[in-house]
């Protein structure tokens, strides 16, 4: 995985490329918000890390710059900045998240990971949560290097539970997932679908998590595979 | 200044005067000139009617019998030019053919006519002698420049206007100076407020004053009296912030250098113990740093009435609790959501609103610990409420009362923490004219933080 760093102050940027590193992404770091527009525009990332208070181009125009090339990269913005109203102008303007300075490294890696998990499976590639490799639209799954066919209602849950990976699913939403093929689910019909997937998956070292009043969410309890 | 009042009210006086002032400079102009035309039309009838004694009858032929002195006399003016003709019918007897043709019907009476011969001005009167002893008609016209008219013109304004201008240069002088020595109290005060140092926010003294100066000078000490209150609270408040950073950063110091020296010496188990105590005095610090900015946006002043919108309390209490989900699943705590089926709508400020619950789902998550159960719910009856709910030590009855209060910490207490979080909670409500109260669990065991909406 190739990552872009562009921070400005050397203390936090060497901090953060040392943590980076340990947890074996590959990176770049680049301090300056034009130089970073043109070094993305030459090279390929699959994720970048931008602050937003840069010298000679701010985050956000950098930020807006990059949407409009190329679509595709999962950006994170890191700032000092917090008002809600500096939250929404850095999601508005492109950002796929939103990091506030200062954060520990834990928070950001886990963000990167489902960030880059999100975007793998928006794309229709390998998605790795421990054990599990999912593919959306193929019919069966891999888990422990082995093929499982699974039901279609688990499936889909299996993969919105998937796509949101690390985010909590309401039962809401699976509820309209399933209702695709006909007629919406009753509680209890999601409740035993999570039972059979939850049933399948726990030998694997996955859980699927239920919170009170929340909904589910898809867990591992392997180190996160990238 | 950016206005003068002196020179405003100086400045509306003068306008006034000076309209004034030429509205009658006009009507001075038209009474002079009226009077100028009586005196002097009446002397050029005498001058027409003069010649009336020079007409001589010879075999009903009508001739003008006028010597060549006396026709000198006549016309004779060192100022003005006078012209004359007579005719009868359209017979000339003599005179002027230069004369212009008086028009209309002239009778008896005297005719008068401004016109002009060879493009100067003239005042022209006609008049029509009919006798017995004339066998017609004769029409006698006697046209004069009009230098002496003008003359006596300009002087009966320049008489009148002359006094006038000086009575308006006094007036102003007299308002100018009236007007400053009635703004000196003003003044005075302007000068004393400058000369004050950028911290002196002391009474203004408000005797010697008009009474119209006192208003301000009372109203303007109000404000000095709540400024000095806010700044104090201010001043209060930055003192207890960098009091409350400077422990937590002071334990970053020390065991930072603990790390560093225990590195040196290979000292491994001493050296991790160090680098986890820095690790949580920087996350204290961080907070800290969080809290006070929270705090400050709290302020009453930084908060605008168009940022208060309804919104739907389940939806947002949902949005909160997702956020802290990845904390609690980290310390196994089973955190969960209990919010009725309909949306519950109560005009927030959003972003305030976040903050508070936050602040209460982070104290129960700190207070209850690892694999304690804290429940985020809303309730529409008999108010709006959002409650947090835990099942940890909870809060003694006799503390209920401070807990809200700034930087105060429960005694019992050996989580870390600043004492902030709950005041923000409170000022939050506060900001939402809503109640904050805290209570046992329905539990029995733990603490339920409420924040009823009247």
């Amino acid at each position: 995985m190739r990552l872009l760093l562009v921070e400005d102050d050397p203390d936090l940027r060497i901090a953060m490329v040392n943590h980076l590193r340990r947890s074996k992404f590959e990176i770049e770091c680049i301090s300056d918000g034009q130089d970073a527009l043109e070094n993305l525009t030459a090279r390929e990332y699959d994720l970048g890390i931008i602050d937003i208070g840069l010298p000679r181009l701010d985050g956000l125009t950098l930020v807006r710059s990059l949407r409009r090339r190329s679509r595709g990269l999962p950006i994170i913005i890191v700032t000092a900045r917090d008002s809600l109203a500096d939250r929404i102008d850095g999601l508005e303007c492109g950002a796929d998240d939103y990091l506030v300075k200062p954060f520990e490294y834990a928070e950001l890696e886990a963000r990167i990971r489902a960030l880059l998990r999100r975007h793998r499976a928006d794309r229709k590639l390998t998605v790795k949560i421990g054990a599990l490799q999912f593919t959306p639209g193929e019919p069966h799954v891999r888990l422990n290097d082995t093929d499982v066919r699974l039901p279609a209602k688990e499936a889909a849950l299996l993969e919105i539970l998937v796509l949101r990976s690390g985010k909590v699913v309401r039962k809401t939403e699976i509820a309209d997932r399933l209702t695709r093929r006909g007629d919406p689910p009753t509680d209890t019909a999601i409740e035993i679908c999570v039972h059979r997937l939850r049933r399948r998956l726990g030998p694997h070292g996955l859980n699927v998590r239920t919170l009170r009043g929340f909904g589910y969410l898809l867990e591992s309890s392997a180190t996160n595979g990238g | 200044m950016a206005v003068s009042l002196q020179r405003g009210l100086v400045l509306r006086l003068i306008t006034t005067i000076v309209v004034l002032f030429l509205l009658d400079a006009v009507a001075c102009y038209y009474t002079a000139m009226h009077f100028s035309n009586v005196v002097y039309d009446r002397w050029l009838v005498d001058s027409a009617r003069s010649l009336t004694t020079a007409l001589k009858v010879d075999n009903n032929r009508i001739s003008l019998d006028l010597p060549h002195v006396a026709r000198d006399i006549f016309q004779f003016d060192e100022i003005d030019k006078t012209y004359f003709r007579v005719s009868s019918g359209t017979v000339l007897i003599a005179g002027d053919t230069r004369l212009p043709q008086a028009s209309g019907t002239v009778n008896e009476q005297e005719h008068f006519l401004d016109t002009d011969i060879d493009r100067i001005p003239v005042r022209l009167v006609a008049v029509k002698i009919s006798r017995s002893l004339l066998p017609a008609p004769v029409l006698i016209e006697v046209a004069e420049t009009l230098n002496k008219r003008l003359r006596l013109r300009r002087e009966i304004v320049l008489a009148m206007v002359a006094p006038q201008l000086t009575l308006i240069a006094t007036a102003i002088a007299a308002a100018w100076l009236g007007i400053s020595l009635g703004l000196k109290p003003l003044t005075t005060l302007a000068e004393q407020l400058e000369a004050r140092g950028h911290d002196n926010l002391s009474p203004v003294p408000e005797q010697g004053l008009p009474r119209e100066a006192r208003v301000l000078v009372s109203k303007m000490n109000g404000l000095f009296s709540r400024l000095e209150h806010s700044m104090a609270m201010q001043r209060r408040f930055i003192a207890d912030a960098a009091h409350q950073l400077r422990t937590p950063l002071a334990a970053v110091l020390l065991h930072a250098e603990r790390a560093e020296q225990a590195r040196s010496a290979l000292d491994r188990e001493e050296g991790g113990n160090a680098l986890r105590s820095l690790h949580s005095a920087a996350q204290r610090a961080t907070r800290v740093s969080h809290q006070l900015l929270s705090l400050a946006r709290a302020e009453p002043d930084a908060i605008r009435d168009e940022d208060f919108k309804p919104t739907d309390l389940v939806a947002l209490a949902r949005r909160i609790g997702e956020e802290w989900i990845p904390h609690a699943l980290v310390q196994n705590s089973d955190f969960g959501l209990a919010v009725p089926s309909h949306p519950v709508i109560v005009p927030v400020h959003a972003g305030l609103l976040t903050e508070c619950i936050s602040n209460l789902i982070d104290n129960a998550l700190r207070y209850a610990g690892p694999h304690s159960c804290i429940t985020l719910s809303v309730s529409d009856l008999p108010v709006p409420t959002i409650a947090v709910e835990d099942n940890g030590p909870g809060v003694p009855l006799q503390e209920r009362a401070r807990i809200f209060e700034r930087f105060y910490r429960l005694p019992s207490s050996n989580v870390s923490g600043c004492g902030l979080g709950l005041s923000i909670v409170s000022e939050i409500a506060k900001t939402h004219r809503a109640k904050v109260r805290v209570e046992d669990a329905s539990t029995g065991r733990g603490a339920r933080f409420v924040i009823a909406f009247a």
